[in-house]
């Protein structure tokens, strides 16, 4: 096998990407630029003098679009996110949005700009001394609409999120799921253009992180909302975003369209976070990961016993109920004192979506934990 | 105890307890907003401004370094000013409220420092101005802790109130000077001292409740 034949494969994967991308949003070509970020450079003064934080960063992101920024701590990722709507102003360069230029603002418009940019944090920041619905309500008051209005704009927003039976709890009662997302139709009340997401699934669990990105998906979806988010974990992005830029010691290392950049990560950085979700795989099949299913591939998926589980036959249980060829790709059982753990990479062919749900249902029904990693295009 | 001590005692206890509201209420009224400003011109504030921050700061301490008993004294002309007269138990409101005021403000600060700056961060994202910030968002956390240090304050200004028959202000304290102790009527002292405890701790039992209802943390 050369690798010749492994980018060909690559190839044929990034044009069904965009071919499909097209399908699904075909005004994605011609949205119109609604932030652009020219030459930003933000310094800080540190004890031994300034720290850039941010340098030279420019980069425009469309409406309708979900743009993710990773980066690991410290590389500016905070920063730059609030500069957007001036919670940081730049030193240099400048940031505009919608056509004005956020930094010559004055604090009126920037109140103005303010409401139709979102805004959600990795710790929430809900006031403890109010209830749900006053939190959600809280940025319709600072704009003195009436208690009528409020009402009004408050009960569908948590409807939305799922939340109409807390509407009157405080949240020091909530879990952090819910919380987050009394946090998010916060961020929604002004019907804003924008939501920045500040780390905004850091400080959740796996499961509520996938629950709390389906939503923010939805929202995209059905308000167009342009969706801005940081974050420093890799399946963040390939979950919901479209385009995504790295970000390392302030300076932009990569930009482009989430399935590019998994297909084809140029710098270093953008490597390790990709090894992250990845890890330890082969080089050969690690570089010819998809993230949508091709034509005649292979899935590959991670499954995760622990326990009992790990004892039984599991795999060739699957392989017998759905008639499939599993094929073990990576992995092992590690002993944790007397107690099994494995951490298993397997591949089988891939047959449509409702194959696929099956399988996992089947394994997610014998308590092994299963994720799919992706498909690789089978080699002849 | 005789029935002309006991209507001298309920005198004695209505002098006391009318000092410390009267001036606990000046402390409250005047304390929050003086914490507001120091914790807003502090760096990192809404309003930062060093000299304000320096110089009220300064101010407070300045205050707070005088023991009670001499503030009385030092601030007699001024009471004079104010009320008209240096004696009596109107007269030692002032010096109460004055020592009373920066007293309560440090308590004030510290809740306030101590709301999450995020939430201040998550109020200006949303379009708040800087009072708003200040009033709905600054003062309503802070508040489960500011009123567990009025509850403080108030206790402190309990005692301070014992002092204040040094300018003829009556109160409780005073009379267990005049009587439980210059004339040697051990009854008096002891009825001062039960009272004075039953003060305390309804106070500080009040002020728990009412602390830890407002608090919706836990």
């Amino acid at each position: 096998m050369t690798r010749t034949a492994y980018s060909g494969s690559l190839v044929g994967y990034g044009q069904s990407a965009v071919a499909a991308d097209a399908d699904l949003r075909p005004t994605d070509e011609v949205a119109p630029v609604l932030v652009r970020f020219d030459g930003v450079g933000k310094r800080f003064d540190g004890p031994a003098g300034p720290i850039a934080a941010l340098e030279d960063v420019g980069f425009q992101i469309r409406r309708g679009e979900i743009f993710g920024i990773i980066g690991r701590s410290g590389a500016g990722k905070s920063t730059l996110i609030r500069c957007v709507n001036r919670l940081e102003r730049p030193s240099s360069g400048k940031v505009v949005v919608d056509g004005q230029d956020v930094g010559a603002l004055s604090d009126r418009n920037l109140a103005g700009l303010r409401q139709r940019i979102g805004m959600i944090f990795q710790h929430f920041n809900l006031l403890s001394s109010k209830t749900v619905f006053e939190n959600v309500a809280l940025p319709l008051r600072f704009a003195g609409r009436s208690r009528k209005d409020i009402e009004e704009t408050v009960r569908p927003l948590l409807d939305l999120v799922g939340l109409t039976d807390k509407r009157d709890v405080y949240p020091a009662k909530l879990s952090g799921g819910q919380k987050q997302r009394v946090g998010i139709a916060r961020a929604l009340v002004h019907r804003p253009d924008i939501l920045l997401c500040d780390e905004a699934t850091s400080a959740l669990d796996p499961e509520t992180t996938l629950s709390i990105l389906q939503l923010l998906k939805d929202i995209n979806r059905r308000l167009g909302l342009t969706i801005i988010l940081i974050t420093h974990e890799m399946t963040v992005i390939r979950e919901i975003c479209d385009r995504v830029l790295v970000l390392e010691a302030g300076r932009v290392v990569e930009e482009g369209a989430v399935s590019e950049v998994f297909a084809r990560p140029q710098a270093a950085v953008t490597q390790r976070f990709l090894k992250a979700i990845v890890p330890d795989l082969p080089p050969f099949i690690a570089e010819r990961i998809a993230l949508e299913p091709d034509r005649g591939c292979d899935m590959l998926l991670r499954v995760r016993f622990s326990g009992e589980s790990a004892r039984d036959p599991v795999i060739s249980e699957l392989a017998l109920a759905f008639d499939l060829t599993v094929t073990l790709v990576h992995g092992g059982i590690d002993y944790i004192q007397t107690r099994p753990y494995g951490n298993l990479v397997i591949s089988a062919p891939y047959r449509g979506q409702e194959a696929l749900s099956g399988i996992l249902d089947f394994l997610r029904a014998r308590a092994v934990q299963t994720e799919v990693i992706g498909y690789v295009p089978r080699s002849h | 105890m005789s029935p002309a001590l006991i209507d001298l005692f309920l005198d004695a206890l209505t002098e006391t307890v009318i000092m410390v509201a009267v001036s606990g209420a000046i402390a409250f009224v005047a304390g929050i907003p003086l914490a507001v400003v120091l914790v807003t011109t502090a760096p990192g504030g809404v309003f930062q401004n060093r000299a304000v921050n320096r110089l009220l700061g300064a101010v407070i301490n300045g205050f707070r370094s005088l023991p009670f008993i001499i503030l009385l004294v030092a601030l007699i002309p001024f009471t004079r000013l104010i009320v008209g007269t240096s004696i009596g138990t109107a007269a030692a409101v002032v010096p109460l409220s004055i020592s009373a005021i920066p007293f309560f403000a440090r308590m004030a600060e510290v809740s306030l420092r101590e709301v999450d700056r995020g939430l201040v961060e998550a109020a200006q994202a949303m379009g708040a101005n800087r009072w708003q910030i200040i009033g709905q968002v600054l003062i309503p956390e802070a508040m489960p802790g500011i009123v567990a240090g009025f509850t403080i304050t108030l206790v402190a200004l309990i005692g301070a109130s014992a002092m204040a028959g040094a300018v003829g202000a009556g109160g409780l304290g005073d009379l267990a000077i005049r009587y439980g102790y210059q004339r040697f009527e051990t009854e008096v002292m002891a009825a001062v001292i039960v009272v004075l405890i039953a003060i305390v701790c309804a106070v500080q039992t009040g002020g728990d409740l009412l602390a830890r209802r407002l608090n919706k943390r836990l």
